[in-house]
């Protein structure tokens, strides 16, 4: 792939992620704790901060250049 | 020994650590404006890095956080940290990368500065000073209001509110005033190891004592099952919480001092290292904050309003001896002056560079010290009389800097900007944001600061439409090595 696609394939993914992160599904609603103790809601947010993390890895080294313009 | 004699010895200690590497600073220094101000341009990865997560790391996210969270239960990590782990990157490869190109390429020291040569309006610069100026003043109170609830809370009144926060600030202003960026930078560094290793290590210490962290999780779910359930009601609303996770992300980089930081970056390689790793750790931390909030609220179950900013060093004093204790104050006070130092460093730049121009490089300095010393008084002043919570005064201030984030987007990617449209947005975002805080204007939904941002945006843009640019020999030479490095080449 081109920087070009890698760059798309970056925006994309934040759009889908930024989305992800209005969990309104997740509002006003209480399951089962995750192994009986850790709430549905933070697990949700920690999974997606994970992901944002894998992200920022894959842009770093496929989207950012480096270069300084000169 | 007794405990407060205990705490302080550790205290002192630190600080006497904070000043020795202050010292060796400015021993290396040079007396230019760019080496007081930026280092020499010369901050490698991991100083970089330190120097971001230092910066960073406040009372807002230690003792704000878990204040909020203790009222408001889990949901706060959603609600304030999560978005920033994306939001911060993208914003240093949206702002802060070609903010770094700019800088080089017209040689500006600060934020304003940059925006000043870019649109060829010194005036421009004079405005940017004055709403950083504004803006930070609640930003920075809140820093010095946390070291003296934190002091106040582990001597047990033995040194006073004022008396801690009055330290503060004398302590900072006599290691910023003679070593600059680079005594921030190598600060930074120590004071952002010792507060992250503590939180780190300490979540789990006090998780322990509850009988572990499924104990903990079953007893806050029992006792107050609110906690442990979002529901779409204020402050968690759908509109809010999309918002107040994107403000959350850009801010950082809306904060000058933090855009400073990036400034002094050596080269490509050290910004895009920094930025790896700091969102998931910086992330992390504050949901330490969080759990903190939440897991307080079992041990103190009455706090009221504001008072919840106290929940986390209550909840380290109850479970932990003096020389911890100690530990943790070193590293409230660590978080506290990484930040101050670096909001005054480039408060005081700005007066000097954008400001009172035809300086000469040492009266640059000279001046630069002057000012600190009043901002330390102004400081103070705004931390004796502390109007709201920590949570309460940092959102003013964030709401503020976020509504500047589209003139830095027009000004870093549009050559057809213009310095009129950047004044003129400058003062209908703020005017909006004003105003609604205020409820002077009908708020049809959403935090006052979405609107603020898109009315810059809408002026920004229209404005622009309808006046010069600068010429191109003022825009080419910076505009072209951003597309260059943005491009696909």
């Amino acid at each position: 792939m081109t920087r070009r696609h890698h760059r798309r394939v970056f925006w994309v993914l934040v759009v889908v992620l930024a989305a992800l992160h209005v969990d309104f599904f997740n509002h006003g609603v209480s399951p089962p704790p995750i192994f009986g103790w850790l709430p549905v809601d933070l697990a949700y947010h920690m999974v997606w901060v994970i992901a944002a993390a894998a992200l920022v890895l894959y842009f770093t080294q496929y989207v950012w250049r480096d270069s300084d313009g000169s | 020994m007794g405990p407060e004699a205990t705490i302080f010895v550790v205290v002192v200690v630190y600080f006497a650590v904070v000043l020795a590497i202050g010292a060796a600073a400015f021993r290396r220094s040079k007396p230019t404006a760019e080496d007081y101000f930026l280092g020499g341009r010369l901050a490698r990865s991991l100083v970089m890095f330190m120097a971001l997560f230092g910066t960073n790391i406040t009372p807002f996210l230690i003792m704000g956080i878990s204040g909020l969270s203790y009222h408001h239960g889990y949901g706060v990590f959603g609600y304030t940290a999560a978005m920033a782990a994306l939001i911060i990157p993208v914003a240093y490869y949206v702002i802060g990368y070609p903010a770094w190109i700019a800088s080089r390429k017209l040689n500006a020291v600060t934020p304003a500065e940059l925006l000043a040569r870019r649109l060829d309006s010194p005036n421009l610069g004079r405005l940017l000073f004055l709403v950083y100026f504004i803006y930070m003043l609640p930003y920075l109170s809140t820093g010095v209001a946390g070291v003296g609830l934190a002091v106040d809370v582990f001597t047990q009144q033995a040194i006073s509110f004022e008396v801690a926060a009055a330290g503060i600030l004398i302590i900072t202003l006599i290691y910023t005033t003679t070593g600059g960026m680079r005594a921030t930078m190598w600060t930074n560094v120590f004071q952002g190891l010792v507060f992250g290793v503590f939180l780190y290590v300490s979540i789990f210490v006090v998780a322990a004592d509850f009988g572990g962290i499924s104990g903990v999780m079953k007893e806050v779910a029992q006792r107050f099952p609110e906690l442990t359930a979002t529901k779409d009601t204020p402050p968690f609303t759908t509109g809010n919480w999309f918002v107040w996770g994107m403000a959350m992300g850009l801010v950082v980089l809306a904060f000058p001092h933090l855009l400073v930081r990036v400034f002094a970056a050596k080269d490509v390689k050290s910004l895009k290292n920094s930025i790896r790793y700091y969102p998931i750790i910086m992330i992390g931390l504050m949901l330490v904050a969080t759990l903190y909030g939440v897991w307080g609220r079992i041990e103190f179950p009455d706090f009221v309003g504001r008072d919840s900013d106290l929940v986390f060093p209550m909840v380290i004093r109850s479970h932990f001896g003096p020389l911890i204790q100690g530990l943790a104050l070193a590293g409230i006070l660590a978080a506290v002056m990484s930040t101050l130092d670096a909001q005054m460093l480039t408060l005081s730049s700005m007066l000097t560079r954008d400001v009172w121009h035809g300086l000469s490089q040492r009266r640059q300095v000279v001046l630069g010290r002057l000012f600190l010393v009043i901002l330390g008084g102004i400081a103070y002043y705004i931390v004796i009389l502390r109007p709201a919570s920590i949570f309460a005064l940092a959102q003013l201030s964030f709401s503020g800097f976020v509504t500047l984030t589209p003139i830095w987007l027009l000004g870093l990617h549009w050559r057809r900007f213009t310095a009129t449209a950047a004044i003129s947005a400058i003062i209908v975002g703020n005017a909006v944001l004003v105003a609604m805080f205020y409820e002077w204007l009908p708020n049809p939904g959403l935090i006052p600061v979405a609107w603020s941002f898109m009315a810059t945006s809408v002026v920004g843009i229209v404005v622009s439409r309808f006046t010069s640019p600068p010429p191109e020999e003022v825009t080419e030479p910076v505009m072209r090595p951003i597309r260059r490095a943005m491009g696909d080449g």
